[in-house]
């Protein structure tokens, strides 16, 4: 009986068979991108037990002298240990930002998550489809996938699970969300290392409008060894304000207030400052070997899918 | 010269009205305006960019009071336009009225402007004139007709005189030039270079064209070169149409026609075939043909004419095609007395002298006088207030009756004309001939043996006296019929040698005619362009007992259909007609409405003269002097011009974003 509700919130929500349908097209084409891989499993960079050799370190009184390498102790005297690669399930956390900045685009008569007539949808709602989309090629390679909703603080969480069986949690774990609160990067992900104990992938999707900045948040993910990767999220509205003249500007976030005239020239040097910002981010993640992309909602989030898979930093 | 007029508001009005609209505005401006919302994910990109347009904010503010500032010019244009300042006139500035003549003969068509009259010919040559003026140049248009009046006042604007000139209205009388030179001279009294401009086709009688007002200086605007006549062609004219009830036998009546025929200068000496008819009530009940001779008029009598029609018409066309420019008087009309019987009660104890006398007054076949003779002793007031007239030969009623009443040497007390004294034989050494009772009634050498001598009271008017002695007497009052008549001899006729005079039955026929109220001079049909004054008082009122108010009002249904209020005063009307045609006065208290027949009775608009110039006091008028374009006074327009445009390069820089 819960199943069901929860099947109709998500198919209410957009996550019905034809949403579905696409995602089982994207895993496919995700396939023929990697034609030629043996599995589609991931070896973590972690050095443990495996079979194939990784690397050499030296050794450490106490380690297992079953792995020095005696052959090279031979040839130059000095005691050095066999490190394998350590062959383990790989794990993929999707970081959805649900603060309230992530409202824009939303059509009041729509759910957040479809688009409106005009081809509109809320930014969440883009992240929303993103993830799935993400998860399911995650779960059908039989990894495992969490998803974690951001705001202030870590606010909701999807368990990490395996297998395409699970993706219906997936669509009613994001059916669920709704765009509330602040954004506050740094806390909310502290928060996640904190609970997370195996490393992964963390792919956060979000606008990166963190008032406090967005990098202690990333670098709080590669410090805790996981390999981050950002999905900046813009609507096409925010770089070209529909009003002029003399207004009333809010924070949605905030609330903020601040009465403004606005000009043509102030709105072009508002784009200008944008996207410096964007770049700076862009740069940022970039100069942290953190994979970026910067995508708007008017790009349909199939294509935008698959050219993360192509960008090869998330899924081998 | 003052540099500006101010001829809207007042100036005080002006300034309550800016001064309240500069406070409404400045408040309009001081209130918080309600801001439309922009919701942004991320405020501080904003603020670094709001933070660099410092700058732009203070050009914002400037900006704002740069709007404040133009709404207050805007509102100071607009109010400046409602106090219609006008520049100040120069010296060189002319005092013009423009004479438009709206007479009778403007009316009529020109040949070589097909579909056009004169009127329609020097109206475009007066607005021609009204747009070609001077700045400086004031000017006032006065309708020329039978009683000439201004239409407006001095005005600069040429749209106004415009208005002015399309105010004029053509009438179907003469034009009185000298009463319209005098108008004139009053209006331009002690202003600056005066002058009078005569738009007309100079057709003026001899006698107005003689004088003029001293120092007045008078041009002449004749019709249009191609306004020209054509030999052959002419105007055919009913100038005259009478119509009375013979005296004797009210019941018929006969009519005098005149007509004439007005050739155009040039014209060959050759009459003109013409049909003339004659209608009553609509009907044709006679068609003549006529030749009329050029420049003379024909007469036609048409006697012994019955019938119970009261609207008689008369029509006159030309025939073979011949051109005829003035169709107005090609008709005339005429109202009838109405047809009426008359029944005299006489109270006598036999007078054979009376009876011949009455006898000889209703001789006719058909006849109006209906005679019922009662002896005194058989006399009583319910019968004689059924009676139109009573006739009292020698008796003297106790009560006067509610009726019309001759007394015949009344005596007593209940004498409604009280007796001062009785003398031996008077004579008559005055008559008031004017009174309708005494026309044609002589009695200079009247004998009689005694006579009373009447106390006439307020009402009471003396017809006939012995130097001071008043003998004989007529009275008007107010009675259940409206206003009762009555006439009082003071002597016996048997007893004077006055029913052997020609003198008793026309005085006993006029007193009848008098009671009939059949005295009019009228003779069916007044002329347009005169006053007239409309008695009612001798009209059957609606019930007995009501008096005719002396203040109310009369409903007069115009020729043309058009019905207007005219003011009734103690029993009269007065009406100034200017349009041929029937007219129909009606009150509620009179039984049946008043009809007349106005004609246009004039020889010398009938004649349709075309003046090329104008000889006025033994010199000739001169043309005006044609002026030059130049700026128009009226700067109202031009303020609304600068507003507008104002408000074009707001709207202009605030859609190009220049301004927000």
């Amino acid at each position: 009986m819960e199943k069901a509700s929860a099947s109709t919130r998500a198919a209410q929500a957009g996550f019905d068979q034809s949403f579905l349908k696409q995602l089982e097209y994207l895993h496919v084409v995700a396939k023929k991108v990697f034609a030629g891989k043996s599995r589609a499993d991931r070896r973590s960079i972690g050095r443990g037990s495996g079979i194939e050799f990784a690397d050499h370190r030296d050794y450490a009184p106490g380690d297992d002298l079953r792995y020095v390498d005696w052959s090279v102790y031979g040839r130059m005297d000095r005691l050095l240990l066999r490190l394998f690669e350590q062959e383990e399930d790989l794990h993929i956390y999707l970081l959805i930002d649900r603060s309230a900045s992530m409202r824009i685009g939303h059509h009041p008569d729509q759910p957040l998550l479809r688009r409106s007539a005009d081809g509109r949808i809320a930014k969440l709602g883009y992240a929303a489809q993103i993830a799935a989309a993400l998860a399911y090629v995650g779960l059908a390679n039989l990894d495992r996938v969490a998803l974690y909703g951001l705001s202030e603080r870590l606010s909701d969480a999807l368990p990490a699970s395996r297998g395409k069986g699970q993706i219906f949690k997936v669509f009613d774990f994001l059916a669920g969300l709704s765009p509330d609160g602040k954004t506050d990067l740094r806390t909310a992900i502290l928060e996640f290392t904190k609970r997370v104990t195996r490393r992964g992938i963390a792919i956060v999707l979000s606008d990166f409008y963190d008032h406090h900045g967005y990098e202690e948040g990333l670098n709080l993910l590669r410090y805790h060894r996981f390999e981050p990767a950002a999905v900046q999220i813009l609507d096409p509205i925010e770089r070209k304000p529909p009003l002029l003249g003399d207004l009333e500007m809010v924070d949605m976030e905030t609330g903020e207030l601040r009465e403004v005239t606005l000009s043509q020239s102030l709105v072009e040097a508002y784009q200008r400052e944008l996207e410096k910002y964007c770049d700076g981010i862009a740069s940022f993640c970039k100069s942290h070997s953190i994979s970026y992309i910067r995508a708007e909602t008017s790009m349909p989030f199939d294509e935008l899918t698959l050219r993360a898979l192509r960008q090869g930093g998330f899924i081998r | 010269m003052t540099p500006f007029a101010w001829l809207g508001l007042p100036v005080q009005q002006l300034a309550i009205a800016g001064a309240l609209s500069g406070a409404l505005l400045t408040a309009l401006y001081v209130l918080r305006q309600r801001r439309r919302r922009l919701e942004v994910p991320f405020s501080p990109l904003w603020e670094k960019v709001l933070g660099q347009s410092e700058a732009q904010s203070l050009w914002q503010k400037l900006l704002r009071l740069l709007s404040l500032l133009l709404q207050f010019v805007l509102l100071s244009l607009l109010l400046l336009a409602l106090g219609d300042p006008r520049l100040g006139r120069s010296s060189e500035g002319r005092s013009l009225v423009i004479l438009l003549d709206a007479s009778a003969s403007m009316q009529a068509l020109v040949p070589t402007h097909v579909g056009k009259t004169r009127f329609d010919l020097s109206l475009a040559s007066a607005e021609a004139f009204v747009r070609n003026l001077r700045g400086d140049d004031l000017a006032v248009v006065v309708q020329l007709d039978g009683r000439p009046a201004p239409l407006g006042g001095f005005s600069d604007d040429e749209r106004e005189l415009v208005s002015q000139l399309h105010q004029v209205v053509q009438k179907d009388t003469a034009a009185d030039l000298p009463a319209a030179l005098a108008l004139s001279e009053a209006l331009l009294r002690g202003r600056p270079h005066p002058q009078v401009v005569l738009f007309s086709d100079g057709g003026f009688d001899v006698a107005s064209l003689k004088e003029k007002p001293a120092g007045l200086d008078v041009a002449f605007v004749p019709l249009p070169d191609t306004a020209t006549l054509q030999p052959g062609e002419g105007n055919a004219a009913i100038t005259s149409f009478a119509v009375r009830r013979y005296r004797r036998n009210r019941l018929s009546y006969e009519v005098l026609l005149q007509v004439a025929y007005f050739p155009f200068p040039g014209s060959p000496f050759v009459a003109k075939k013409a049909q003339l008819k004659l209608l009553q009530e609509g009907e044709v009940i006679d068609v003549q043909k006529l030749e009329l001779l050029p420049g003379a008029e024909t007469r036609k009598l048409y006697p012994s004419l019955s019938g119970s029609g009261t609207h008689l018409e008369a029509r006159l066309e030309l025939e073979d095609g011949a051109v005829d420019v003035l169709p107005l008087d090609n008709r005339a009309v005429a109202v009838l007395p109405e047809r009426r019987h008359m029944k005299l009660l006489l109270v006598t104890t036999g007078n054979l002298f009376l009876e011949g006398a009455l006898l000889a007054a209703s001789a006719g076949e058909e006849n109006h006088l209906v005679i019922e003779k009662m002896a005194p002793s058989a006399y009583n007031a319910e019968k004689a207030a059924l009676a139109d007239a009573v006739l009292f030969d020698a008796f003297t009623p106790p009560v006067p009756p509610a009726t019309h009443a001759i007394y015949l040497d009344p005596q007593g007390p209940t004498s409604p004309f009280p007796i001062a004294k009785t003398i031996a034989a008077p004579y008559v050494s005055d008559v008031d001939d004017q009174h309708p009772v005494m026309r044609w009634v002589a009695l200079s050498d009247l004998n009689m043996s005694r006579a009373s001598v009447f106390r006439p009271g307020p009402k009471d008017r003396v017809l006939a006296k012995m130097l001071k002695d008043p003998l004989l007497l007529s009275r008007e009052q107010p009675g259940p019929i409206g206003i009762v008549r009555s006439v009082a001899v003071g002597f016996d006729v048997r007893k004077s040698d006055l029913p052997l005079r020609v003198a008793f039955p026309v005085l006993l026929m006029n007193a009848l005619d008098w009671f009939a109220g059949d005295v009019d001079d009228n003779l069916g049909s007044f002329r347009t362009g005169t006053p007239l004054g409309i008695s009612l008082r001798g009209e059957k009122q609606t019930r007995l007992g009501t008096t005719l108010s002396s203040k109310t009002l009369a409903e007069l249904l115009l020729p043309d259909g058009r019905s207007v209020s005219v003011p009734v005063h103690e029993g009269v009307v007065k009406l100034w007609g200017d349009r041929a045609g029937f007219y129909s006065l009606s009150v509620p208290e009179l039984v049946r409405s008043v009809d007349l027949a106005l004609n246009m009775r004039s020889l010398d608009e009938s004649a349709v003269p075309l003046a090329r110039t104008l000889r006025l006091s033994g010199s000739d008028l001169s043309s005006p002097i044609a002026g030059q374009a130049a700026l128009k006074r009226t700067l109202w327009p031009y303020l609304l011009l600068c507003a507008f445009c104002l408000l074009f390069l707001e709207w202009w820089t605030y859609h190009r974003r220049w301004t927000v």
